[in-house]
């Protein structure tokens, strides 16, 4: 028994071992640093309680901005790829012909890095030469700067995100389409269902866990959302695109505020265990129940 | 009813050009030559073929690639192992607290890597690997274990008991039996964990910009990024880099979708 014991911890230690370290100590570690006044290129350990945190949230006009970028953000990503995403999975979910080849298509974008892709989005949104703008040149109407002005910037990353995603919520909606037995539609079907009745009162609730699962994903998504930005704006212009990712990269590395870009990312890890610990919970019960 | 059928295809047509239609300018401006991206439409097809812009690209990602390679196979390979083993564990061999260990190891998946950022790159200087291969090799071993893990816990699940039993009566001990049984029936769910992680780790930019500071080890996005800041507005030579980063990954994904689908859902739906 012990030694049957001994064999388990073999397979499984290495792996506790270093997602131990990689994972729980460091997020420990950057909350304690999160406390101190490090914020100088060398260490200090001196305790200043919750001062970094109170001087983010009381005169810190770019985390302000940050956090309203971000959460402006949040509900055209997160509905955006969402809703196109249920829409582009129940299409493809009528018998279509040619279905791989769309499924192909939409997915495309997510094996793409997103440095790359915001490389080609900057193209895309560049004013003197770029597609979108010779459209609206083409069609009269007035062109856009768009990753140049402030009111522009962060639809401009808005619409780059979607595309860059909107295949990887279609996947788990057909998925969960899929997972619908046949019968429960036909029996719908029988009493009365049809169209958006039949969408409302039976498919839609059928695929709740492929709703949750997206939103879970999506919301944590954008609250790291870095990469694509770092390359399309790298926060601006002005901060207009700014989010608290790029500023705790910046302070941390860039100014050597190590202990206020430790706050900020202790934030946007508490903002993400808001959703994801609740959706952990849930999902460790149902494959419990599946065992 | 035909009408409805009509309208499906299309709005399928319409979302096709959406999601294709940045390639088009990828591909069709990497092959331009500089001086006809200023003086012809950006929609327009190159009037004569010209790679120059690949030229160009290559000179300055040679080295990203050789890095991305030389860092992405290593953490592959060990993160797809460590998650086998893992899953073995956590669904053949059953114990107390198993479902804890699995939601300890989970938890990783959902990380803001934010949180990690400054003491991962703390740690690498103290132990004496910041500007080495290793640190990438490590870093992406140690955040990769989560997904694999999981990958092979949701594969291993459907594998019959029976088959372990029938290993035991054999005599075989429990590494015999991982080894012997188990790993010979994997290859669809290593397939699946090598081209999920494979795809994430080249594309990965984050780990790469925070310890990929010399240029003996900086991944190929990192490369790219900067290609951005000093061929500003050589939108040849960007596409054309561009193009070339994309390509590992856009042919492992149009050779092997359907394991990449699996890969995204092992992740996603089964939580």
């Amino acid at each position: 028994m012990n030694k049957r014991l001994l064999g388990t911890l073999g397979f499984i230690l290495p792996s506790i071992i270093i997602v131990g370290i990689f994972v729980y100590a460091f997020i420990a570690w950057t909350v304690g640093v999160s406390f101190t006044n490090w914020n100088t290129l060398l260490p200090d350990w001196s305790f200043a309680g919750f001062h970094n945190y109170m001087s983010l949230f009381s005169n810190n006009l770019r985390f302000r901005m940050d956090l309203i970028n971000n959460f402006t953000f949040l509900p055209f990503f997160v509905i955006g790829t969402m809703v196109l995403g249920f829409f582009l999975a129940t299409l493809l979910n009528t018998g279509v012909k040619f279905e791989g080849f769309f499924r192909t298509v939409f997915l495309l974008p997510m094996s793409i890095s997103l440095v790359v892709s915001g490389t080609i989005w900057v193209w895309l949104y560049d004013p003197t030469n770029g597609a979108i703008d010779m459209l609206l040149k083409a069609m009269k109407l007035p062109t856009i700067n768009w990753l140049g002005s402030m009111s522009f910037a962060l639809p401009a990353i808005i619409i780059a995100t979607i595309w860059q995603y909107t295949g990887f919520t279609t996947s788990i909606y057909l998925a969960g389409l899929r997972g619908i037995p046949q019968e429960i539609i036909e029996a719908a079907k029988l009493d009365g269902a049809h169209g958006l009745r039949l969408y409302w009162n039976i498919i839609i609730p059928m695929v709740q866990s492929s709703t949750v699962t997206a939103f879970v994903l999506m919301v944590q998504l954008s609250l790291q959302m870095f990469d694509i930005i770092w390359v399309m704006t790298s926060g601006g212009p002005a901060f207009a695109t700014d989010m608290p990712a790029v500023y705790m990269f910046i302070a941390s590395f860039k100014q050597n505020f190590v202990a206020q870009g430790a706050a900020i990312a202790v934030i946007i890890f508490l903002l993400t265990l808001a959703v994801v610990v609740p959706y952990l919970f849930t999902a460790g019960k149902i494959t419990e129940e599946e065992l | 009813m035909k009408i409805s059928r009509v309208v499906t295809y299309l709005i399928l047509i319409a979302a096709t050009l959406f999601f294709l239609f940045p390639l088009y300018f990828l591909v069709v401006t990497s092959l331009k030559s500089l001086s006809e991206i200023y003086t012809t439409s950006s929609w327009s097809f190159p009037t004569h073929i010209d790679f120059s812009g690949f030229v160009i690209a290559w000179r300055g990602l040679r080295q990203g690639f050789i890095n991305s390679f030389e860092f992405t196979i290593p953490a592959v390979i060990f993160s797809v192992f460590l998650g086998s083993l893992g899953g073995f564990a956590l669904t053949k061999i059953k114990f107390k607290g198993s479902n804890s260990v699995f939601l300890f190891l989970l938890f990783g998946m959902f990380l803001p890597y934010q949180v990690v950022l400054i003491p991962l790159v703390k740690f690498m200087a103290s132990v004496h690997l910041y500007g080495s291969i290793w640190s990438l090799i490590l870093t992406h071993t140690a955040y990769g274990i989560p997904i694999t893990t999981l990958i092979f816990r949701n594969f291993y699940s459907s594998v019959p008991i029976s088959l372990i039993e029938a290993g035991k009566v054999d005599g075989a001990n429990i590494w015999q039996i991982y080894t012997r049984i188990m790993i010979p029936i994997s290859i669809p769910g290593i397939v699946v964990a090598v081209i999920w992680q494979f795809t994430n780790i080249w594309n990965n930019f984050l780990f790469g910009l925070t310890l990929g500071s010399m240029p003996t080890i900086r991944p190929v996005t990192v490369m790219l990024n900067n290609l951005k800041g000093s061929m500003i507005s050589q939108w040849n030579t960007l596409m054309a880099g561009a193009l070339l980063t994309a390509l590992p990954t856009i042919i492992v994904y149009l050779i092997m979708g359907k394991y990449f689908v699996k890969g995204l859902l092992g992740g996603a739906v089964k939580g």
